[in-house]
């Protein structure tokens, strides 16, 4: 016994530091696929859960994956910290918290200097969209950049609001449905 | 007990016990490492496929996308279908997809597949759950531990870490990364 006593106190350790008392859970508010991008000023910070199919996960790092017709983004967290690629085509219900990225002018103005400062800027979370996967767009490169920058100054004018919202959802559980 | 024998047991027994994590975590760092690279979790592979006779949306159904597969060796392999646009048919495959451009009839198919051991280091390096967390906290302690004593393991002459060779090493050791951060900043 005496022999193992280095293992067993390291598996005590891990034991007891398992053993804290889990947070009482919130019920999370269902909320459909197609709603979210209208409902999505009432649900910002609140536990909501949608059910989709998996249409694509991101092949890279796995920390991203899209959902339903929409593509709608849903981000890796500690809780979950990758999806498997096997989860492409699994119908899904994900709970998780909207996570709102405004773009305005300012956020643009300093992504195209630090472009034209010589930076090697890689794609941006907060604007990275199935869209750009599914067409191979290399958001890496300067060019698909600037062009990404013209393209949401015009989607900031004809919006009007002086800014663009991309929404995504930080997981929290996922449950696949069999 | 003597410290100095006490040390050379922690850094025997912790080394021992920690063996396979630290196999985990330099397999796996390297894989990450080299993230743009490659793909340290899946062998992708891709085909192109281009459809004998072109078809409309409104004809597709599963039995059609079934026949489809047959045809590229994949039919065990049919999970969901769905048309992401009018003019996109898309097939989930159990390790894989299928993306047909039906004006076009063209489009290619990716096979997808577990690197054996690697995509299991990869997951376990992103920490996966709180038993794991806690588990490569106390990895990282006794890395300290075995970092620290080892350094004490030999009591004297140039290969301990008050000789040449013992101070010089870990000086090397650490100005390595001290100046690629100053380089870096």
């Amino acid at each position: 016994m005496k022999k193992f006593l280095l293992p067993i106190l390291l598996f005590s350790v891990l034991l007891s530091a398992c053993n804290n008392p889990k947070p009482a859970k919130t019920e999370a508010i269902p909320v459909i696929l197609s709603e979210i991008k209208t409902k999505a000023t009432d649900l910002m910070g609140k536990l909501i859960s949608l059910d989709g199919m998996v249409a694509h996960v991101c092949r890279e790092s796995g920390k991203r994956l899209f959902l339903g017709e929409e593509s709608f983004k849903v981000l890796a967290s500690n809780k979950i910290p990758t999806f498997k690629v096997e989860l492409e085509g699994s119908d899904i219900t994900v709970t998780g918290y909207l996570k709102e990225d405004r773009i305005d002018e300012t956020y643009l103005a300093n992504w195209e200097k630090e472009l034209q400062d010589g930076a090697k800027v890689q794609l941006k979370e907060e604007t990275h969209t199935y869209d750009a996967e599914a067409k191979g767009l290399d958001e890496s490169a300067i060019t698909t950049q600037l062009d990404q920058i013209k393209g949401y100054r015009e989607q900031i004018v004809a919006g009007g609001k002086g800014f663009i919202s991309f929404y995504s959802l930080e997981v929290e559980s996922i449950t696949e449905k069999k | 007990m003597k410290l100095r024998k006490l040390n050379s047991i922690l850094h025997r027994d912790l080394g021992y016990l920690f063996f396979g994590m630290c196999l985990i975590y330099a397999i796996s760092g390297i894989a990450l490492n080299h993230l743009r690279d490659w793909n340290p979790n899946y062998v992708i592979k891709k085909f192109d496929v281009t459809l004998n006779e072109k078809i409309s949306r409104d004809e597709i159904n599963k039995d059609w996308v079934i026949s489809l597969l047959d045809d590229l060796d994949m039919k065990k392999e049919y999970k969901k279908h769905y048309f992401p646009s009018n003019s996109t048919l898309k097939v989930f495959l159990n390790h894989g997809n299928v993306e047909i451009n039906l004006e076009t009839g063209k489009g290619a198919m990716e096979t997808i597949r577990k690197r054996p051991l690697l995509n299991q280091f990869n997951y376990l390096h992103y920490n996966p759950g709180a038993l794991w967390k806690w588990f490569s906290d106390i990895f990282c302690v006794a890395l300290l531990i075995i970092a620290i004593s080892g350094l004490f393991i030999i009591r004297s002459g140039k290969n301990s870490i008050k000789g040449w060779k013992g101070a010089g090493y870990t000086a090397i050791g650490i100005l390595i990364p001290l100046i690629l951060f100053l380089m870096y900043i």
